[in-house]
């Protein structure tokens, strides 16, 4: 057998392999999308339909026959405001712990050690603490309840976005007059700042998936994913809506990808340790 | 935590993240200057218009739910599960606005874990809603949270010729206290193939045999893939379900004086009726995960002969559908044992969704009204005529001008007079957990459905002593 | 009005803070700097986890949730020991924890090892394969849960078009072949009792579909980063190209792989939207995180809950120390 030809049975693999690979990966999350546009009358037919006409009855059903919008509102409010406190308290953490080791390692594992506890384990304190307090169904349970994730991340993410300034930087913003927090300010947060919306999307995201904490703490101010739900009703499973909602669900996370694919990674080894 | 699990995590951290963050940082600031770069600074911008924006909105949004708060007219809340009874009770609350002028907003939940978010929120002390769609089985459990208001003075001071409670199927209680009017009764019928089966089954055993003819495994040339169907999935119905085999053959769930007969011969014997039809094949092998949807399913698409027991509610909604066996669908009682005199005992199951009114309500009164008008006659024939729904009043059922839109209406009636229901019990949910363990237990052959039923009547046992303490 | 005076305290020691954080002097503001955090995440972690200690030993339900709440000891952590459904659940999570994180080890490595070669398009591909890790889990399962119905689901429309038999996904069918293959005898018994059915498969293929290409997306920055030098070395000495992967490649990716295990590991223990959303809590499919939510929540059962939570929280704490050990270990040999 020729090089040549041995070469050419390689690509065929490779190639084979990688179409396989995106059909298998990429290829559920574009059925959702297609399947959105189904009319409702193929949409649970038995055989597979390939080939319709497109309609956007599902999505004319979501923006008026439900109150997407209201969802949509408590999404945004929830995951954005959380992601402000989270990034706010947390780069100020970050920032002491990166630059003057406050806490030493003991101080960061027991902040990595926080986000360890599946979420499951804390619902039923928090579903009792909170009904005590009133505080269920309101936006604020949410903001806080999704700290206990977004916190830790973030100062974990921005320890190491901070470890990479050179401390030279600071000292001679110091040396001209700063203060160390003015130092932090005018000439860290700059340089950390793609780092700092990167850590920001992250945040941003987590909040936008989270479902269990909705479920038990939020039934009456739903979140999107929660809010998809309501689909699955006592007589039927509606997939056509569910998918149009579930498409807006999926959105940002697909923009984010998109745009993160490179810092994905830092994110995710941050943020989904523990 | 101790310092060399935090030595150690950090340190096996960092040299996998020093690799990969190395391999990361040097392909960051080589695109760098690409498009990328361009991107995250855009999306940074964007951010920051969308943060501001929404604190902006959100802080909006609170001023408006706080001046909204200050307003007169605030409307009665009704929460309810998606569905037909959705449908039904929001054309009764148009009406009912119309006539009194007290606006009714209805909030809708999805089913997925419906009535344990209701209790859940019950117990939390919400005030979220004022009236509340809500199962009559589980009313036991949430008034133990002292989360419902009691309607007695309600019912007191209302007229009692328009009230007329002798009318209402049920009402549910504790004592002599009444916490919940039924708006939605729901009863078993069997379902079959008119065009196939000429004479319904009237045994079990007769099932059997016709569910068997209607198998495709076992006889070719059948028409449908499966003889029978009904729902065997762990959640609400699988208990329900079960209970209609099992009255029949003589098993009980538990008395007035607390003698369990979950583990009793007659309820093993519906537990290997269960296993019977499983190894024969005549029910689908994915039975456990068939809850309403995928029977009503299954019915539309023509894969099964007969569904039964199965509910009530299906019947409209099969002749609505635009299934081509919409009209081949027949309903009768479901079957039942031959006794010695040669009588044959049926045992459907039925029971109800009430409203309920949330005791931390703030507009009580008008939550009456709205409750009082949902469930009584002319807010029941509304109800009736608009969705699927069936009112649990018996002036309603046996209305003959209702019954001709809705004709399974008689066969309701003629359940009803014979129907068992569920005991009232503080401690539902973990007995229908139990149940729904059990089946899935015997169904998928885990366990003997002798075993199966003995660990479900050890743990309602333990569950009535400890209520009763 | 509970939330409105929260809210008022907040804001005031928020101002308060603010205020002082321009005068404190500069030996005390590394300390200043974290106290926020370190407030909010006690509040969050430690006070709950406190809270549901003592819930754990007394008796508390929805039937007494308004009245006191008896002591009762460790009664019900021994309700919880003792309970079969629980027992199956906790073996039922090992299960699914070694499947899947065995699985998306192996197919993340292939699937890094593929994106590795040059071909054209590969930023695109990449790309493509990396969107199902942000999605919304609950939107994963309710997107697995329509390609796995069996009617009309789309796998199943699949091979029907293509002339197979409809396979029984989200069921507790046992799976073809593996009784077999593994000499146990009754496919039906290893259904059951194994967990060889294809309820836990179903979870286990939504799993790794979306948590294979992160895994990838590790190994690939590890192979990203591999040194030049010993494999022009290997390369001189005539090894093959398996040799290679062998002997080289994977002793240098191991610190990589082992980050991608141990953060697989506590992600996978932490495993709910997806199976509630497949299964809505069928017996069958419980892992320990669903049979939780059934004694606390569903069930109402506050105190017995508490007392699976604890025990959860601890068993995290072991693993995690297991595996540390585990890779301490390595790193010394």
């Amino acid at each position: 057998m020729g090089v040549a030809k041995r070469g050419r049975i390689k690509r065929l693999l490779l190639g084979l392999a990688i179409f396989l690979m995106v059909v298998i990966w990429a290829g559920p999350i574009l059925v959702v999308m297609i399947s959105s546009f189904k009319p409702e009358s193929i949409i649970r037919r038995e055989s597979l339909v390939l080939i319709f006409r497109p309609s956007a009855e599902h999505y004319h059903f979501i923006f008026t026959k439900w109150p997407f919008w209201q969802f949509l509102v408590n999404s945004v409010v929830v995951s954005s405001l959380s992601t402000v406190i989270s990034v706010t308290v947390g780069s100020l953490a970050a920032y002491s712990m990166a630059r003057f080791n406050t806490g030493g390692p003991r101080y960061s594992f027991w902040v990595l050690s926080t986000r360890m506890a599946p979420p499951a384990v804390l619902v039923i304190p928090f579903f009792i603490m909170f009904s005590k307090l009133r505080l269920v169904n309101t936006w604020w349970v949410l903001i806080f309840v999704y700290l206990t994730f977004n916190l830790s991340f973030v100062i974990w993410t921005m320890r190491s976005f901070f470890e990479e300034i050179p401390e030279a930087i600071e000292e001679a913003a110091m040396i001209d007059g700063c203060t160390r927090l003015l130092a932090f300010r005018h000439v860290v947060l700059p340089l950390v700042s793609s780092g700092l919306a990167a850590t920001m999307m992250f945040t941003l995201i987590f909040s936008w998936n989270e479902f269990i904490f909705a479920l038990v703490l939020s039934a009456f101010r739903k979140t999107l994913p929660l809010a998809l739900g309501d689909f699955v009703t006592g007589y039927a499973i509606n997939w056509g809506p569910l998918f149009a909602a579930g498409t807006f669900v999926m959105i940002p996370a697909i923009i984010f990808t998109l745009i993160m694919q490179r810092r994905l990674i830092r994110g995710l080894t941050l943020g989904a340790v523990v | 935590m101790g310092d060399d699990l935090s030595n150690g995590l950090s340190e096996s951290l960092s040299d996998g993240l020093f690799v990969i963050r190395g391999a990361v940082r040097r392909s960051e600031y080589r695109i760098e200057n690409l498009v990328e770069w361009r991107l995250v600074k855009m999306v940074k911008r964007l951010l920051k218009v969308f943060l501001v924006a929404s604190l902006l909105l959100g802080l909006g949004v609170c001023g408006l739910f706080a001046s909204t708060g200050l307003a007169a007219t605030q409307p009665v809340v009704l929460v309810i599960r998606t569905g037909p009874e959705a449908d039904g009770l929001r054309v009764v609350a148009k009406e009912f606005t119309k006539e009194t002028g007290i606006p009714v907003q209805i909030n809708e939940l999805g089913r997925q874990g419906y009535e344990y978010t209701i209790t859940t929120q019950l117990v939390a002390g919400t005030d979220a809603f004022d009236v509340a769609f809500y199962p009559g089985w589980l009313i036991g459990e949430v008034v133990q949270a002292g989360a419902l208001e009691p309607l007695n003075s309600f019912i007191a001071k209302s007229d009692p010729k328009k009230f007329d409670r002798d009318d209402l199927l049920v009402v549910y209680g504790l004592g002599d206290k009444i916490y919940a009017l039924p708006t939605d009764v729901s009863v078993h019928f069997l379902y079959y193939r008119k065009d196939l089966i000429p004479d319904p089954p009237d045994t079990w055993d007769e099932y059997f045999e016709v569910a068997k003819k209607f198998t495709r495994s076992l006889n070719p040339k059948s028409p449908t893939a499966f003889g029978a169907g009904f729902s065997a999935h762990a959640g609400e119905e699988g208990p329900k379900i079960f209970s209609s085999v099992m009255w029949s053959m003589g098993g009980w769930i538990f008395d007035e004086k607390g003698n369990v007969g979950i583990d009793s011969p007659g309820a093993i014997a519906a537990g290997e009726y269960y296993v019977k039809l499983a190894k024969a094949g005549v029910i689908s092998p994915d039975i456990l995960s068939w809850s309403y949807p995928n029977v009503l399913d299954a019915m539309r698409a023509g894969t099964i002969a007969m569904a039964g027991p199965f509910w009530n509610a299906a019947y409209a909604e099969i002749l609505n559908s635009d299934s081509p066996y919409r009209n081949s669908f027949a309903v009768t009682l479901v079957p039942g044992v031959k006794q010695k005199d040669g009588s044959i005992l049926r045992t459907p199951f039925w029971h109800g969704w009430t409203l309920v009114m949330n005791a931390q309500s703030r507009r009580k009164q008008l939550a009456w009204e709205f409750l009082s008008y949902a469930t009584g006659k002319h807010g029941g024939a509304i109800y009736a005529r608009s969705g699927g729904g069936t009112p649990a009043r018996r002036s309603v059922l046996g209305n003959p001008d209702l019954q001709k839109i809705r004709p399974e209406f008689a066969l309701v009636l003629k359940t009803l007079d014979i129907a068992r229901c569920e005991p009232v019990m503080p401690f539902y949910s973990s007995y229908s957990d139990a149940m729904n363990v059990a089946i899935s237990q015997m169904l998928t052959g885990k366990a003997a459905p002798k075993d199966a039923l003995r660990e479900a009547g050890a743990k309602i046992r333990e569950l009535l002593k400890k209520s009763g303490k | 009005m509970a939330l409105y005076t929260i809210l008022l305290v907040i804001a005031g020691a928020l101002l308060l803070y603010c205020l002082f954080l321009t005068r404190v002097s500069e030996h005390a503001l590394p300390v200043y700097l974290v106290v926020p955090a370190t407030v909010i995440l006690v509040s969050l972690t430690i006070f709950p986890i406190i809270y549901l200690v003592n819930l754990s030993i007394r008796d508390v339900g929805i039937y007494n949730f308004h009245s006191s709440w008896p002591f009762v000891g460790l009664g019900n952590y021994a309700t919880i020991i003792r309970d079969p459904e629980v027992i199956a659940s906790f073996f039922r999570t090992l299960q699914f924890l070694v499947a899947s994180i065995g699985l998306e080890l192996v197919l993340g490595m292939c699937m890094a090892l593929i994106l590795y070669q040059e071909f054209k398009g590969r930023g695109a591909v990449t790309t493509l394969l990396m969107l199902p890790i942000m999605v919304s889990p609950i939107l994963v399962g309710m997107m697995w849960r329509y390609m796995f119905s069996f009617n009309d689901g789309f796998i199943n429309q699949i091979f029907s078009a293509l002339g197979a038999k409809k396979l029984p996904w989200l069921t507790n069918e046992p799976l073809p072949l593996i009784s077999t293959i593994l000499g146990l005898g009754d496919p039906k018994w290893a259904a059951n009792t194994l967990n060889l059915n294809y309820g836990l498969a179903s979870i286990v293929i939504t799993d790794v579909w979306q948590w294979t290409p992160f895994v990838a997306l590790l190994v690939l920055a590890g192979l990203n980063a591999l040194p030049v030098e010993p494999y022009e070395a290997a390369v001189v000495d005539g090894a093959s190209g398996w040799a290679i992967f062998r002997h080289l490649t994977l002793p240098l990716l191991r610190p990589v792989i082992m980050v991608a295990l141990l953060i697989r590991l506590m992600d996978a223990m932490k495993v709910f939207d997806t199976i509630w959303a497949l299964f809505e809590g069928a017996p069958f499919t419980r892992v320990l995180n669903i049979s939780l939510y059934n004694v606390g929540i569903t069930r109402k059962i506050y105190g017995q809950g508490a007392a699976l939570s604890i025990l959860i929280i601890i068993l995290v704490t072991i693993m995690a120390q297991l595996v540390i050990g585990f890779v301490e270990r390595l790193e010394k040999a």
